[in-house]
């Protein structure tokens, strides 16, 4: 009898759990798809040096050195501060000359399938070599890259353990600045997220089967804005809340010069590169590579289409999106919530429309942005 | 002419090996899949179709696949390849369902010039 009514007890206390909660049971279901978070890091089988200690360590080193640039005063770290999310808060990147796009973060990076704003690069090792060579970033050439690494005794003996005692003056210049930008990629590999207060949320909810506190209500609130009358996470799918493909949300994409072009110029410059993953420079010997590039195709929507970022560590990385132009999180919200649907692509997702949120929505949907 | 077999996948997060088979009648041809029974946002699948023509002896010439979220009016981001394996079947691979939501496949079986299409529903949470 006791236990009967323990059990009723046990019951009517859990049913006021959720009853008070500002998430429904379909809600809590659909939160399964943000996990698990730390997510699992498959090694890249295209770079023989992920998941490398050694490299890693080398990797490390050769981002925050200066002398990697053409000036000997900037490094991949300029841009890319470690108390910004691996961001910068400028509103266009600046290497020797200032950029047409904002720095993305580098968190999270690992076993995407693509990396840039455009995607035009297949692998982590080929986006890291891109900034060396570019003239307005660190305006190196592969004979420079080589010279300066060549200058530095502890980063040659390190690599030269890491190629089984090859001597780096012995490789020419090309490949050898690909095994740096696989160094780089190695150690930018590592760089994930801890786990934040909505992954505390998720964890804590659905092990102990109860709505947890780990979120307030107005926090609450804004997920579920997130996840119903925004839809957000449509595009924001996945344990990195993005599913690394490529849309047109109505950002202007002319620059000083004319037109970025973002995914369309993106599949353009990765099937141009010679160092693409159906290049000699891939480690692995999958077919794969060769068929996922005959895959993608340019379509006239991919015209000013830019990456779906990660919004894990959001709060960090203002301003925001590809030209940073949205200086805020307000302005981000706003701008989705008033969506100009004549700036959009007339062959973009017609998903898009404006979300129309009041005051209170808002800052609960800014409350919610916040803890992720 | 044309039927429309409905094929929900509820909340597919994980791979699983099970196949889900299901058909579709047009003209007296008839079709079956096999698709995995867990498809994944963003993950690269295949599907397997198995044509029937039991009033006619033809075999089918060739597939065009198409696969569009009509909520949304945008198609696949990935070109799927197309591979005939037999007379009656055909393979779709790389195929990639990059959004959670409704996503529909449109095929066309062509023998000897006339096109026989069939739909194909797919709901991923």
């Amino acid at each position: 009898m006791k236990q009967a009514i323990l059990l009723i007890v046990i019951s009517l206390t859990c049913q006021l759990s959720f009853a008070d909660s500002a998430l429904t049971d379909s809600e809590l279901k659909l939160l399964k798809i943000f996990t698990p978070w730390p997510p699992k890091v498959k090694k890249d089988m295209t770079n023989q040096f992920s998941q490398n200690k050694r490299a890693i360590e080398l990797g490390e080193m050769i981002f925050f050195d200066e002398k990697f640039s053409k000036n000997q005063s900037q490094s991949c770290a300029s841009c890319h501060q470690p108390n910004k999310a691996f961001g910068d808060s400028l509103v266009l990147s600046k290497g020797l000359n200032e950029l047409t796009r904002h720095t993305p973060s580098l968190m999270n990076l690992a076993n995407n399938r693509w990396f840039g704003w455009d995607g035009s690069s297949d692998s982590l090792w080929l986006q890291s070599l891109r900034p060396l060579l570019s003239e307005d970033e660190l305006g190196l050439t592969f004979e420079t890259i080589k010279s300066t690494f060549l200058s530095n005794q502890n980063y040659k003996k390190l690599f030269s353990q890491l190629k089984n005692h090859q001597h780096p003056e012995t490789i020419n210049a090309i490949p050898m600045s690909v095994d740096i930008a696989k160094i780089l990629a190695a150690y930018q590999e590592t760089l994930i997220s801890q786990p934040s207060k909505f992954d505390r949320f998720i964890n804590s909810t659905i092990k102990n089967k109860r709505i947890s506190n780990e979120l307030n209500i107005e926090e609450q609130k804004g997920l579920k804005i997130f996840i119903n009358k925004g839809q957000c996470h449509i595009c924001h799918f996945g344990p990195k809340l993005s599913n690394n493909e490529f849309e047109n949300i109505g950002i202007s994409y002319f620059i000083d010069s004319g037109v970025d072009k973002g995914r369309y110029g993106g599949i353009e410059a990765l099937k141009k590169s010679p160092y693409n993953l159906t290049s000699q420079f891939n480690d692995s010997l999958s077919p794969d590579n060769e068929i996922r590039m005959s895959l993608i195709k340019k379509q006239s929507r991919n015209f000013g289409e830019f990456k779906v970022p990660s919004l894990r560590n959001i709060s960090k990385t203002a301003p925001y999106m590809h030209n940073g132009s949205l200086k805020t999180l307000n302005d981000v919200i706003d701008h989705y919530s008033e969506l100009n649907l004549d700036r959009l692509h007339t062959d973009s997702n017609s998903f898009f429309k404006p979300l129309n949120l009041n005051k209170e929505e808002k800052s609960q949907l800014k409350a919610f942005l916040k803890t992720l | 002419m044309l039927r429309t077999i409905s094929f929900f996948c509820l909340l597919a997060f994980n791979a699983n090996a099970d196949h889900l088979k299901t058909h579709a009648i047009a003209n007296d041809i008839e079709v079956n899949y096999s698709a995995p029974q867990d498809i994944s946002v963003g993950q690269f699948f295949e599907l397997n179709f198995t044509f029937s023509t039991p009033n006619l002896n033809s075999s089918i010439d060739r597939l065009s696949f198409k696969a569009f979220m009509p909520s949304h009016k945008h198609g696949l981001n990935y070109q799927p390849q197309i591979t005939k394996t037999s007379d009656k079947t055909f393979k779709v691979e790389y195929l990639n369902f990059h959004m959670p939501g409704h996503w529909k496949v449109q095929i066309n079986a062509f023998i000897e010039d006339k096109k026989h299409p069939f739909e194909f529903d797919f709901n991923l949470l």
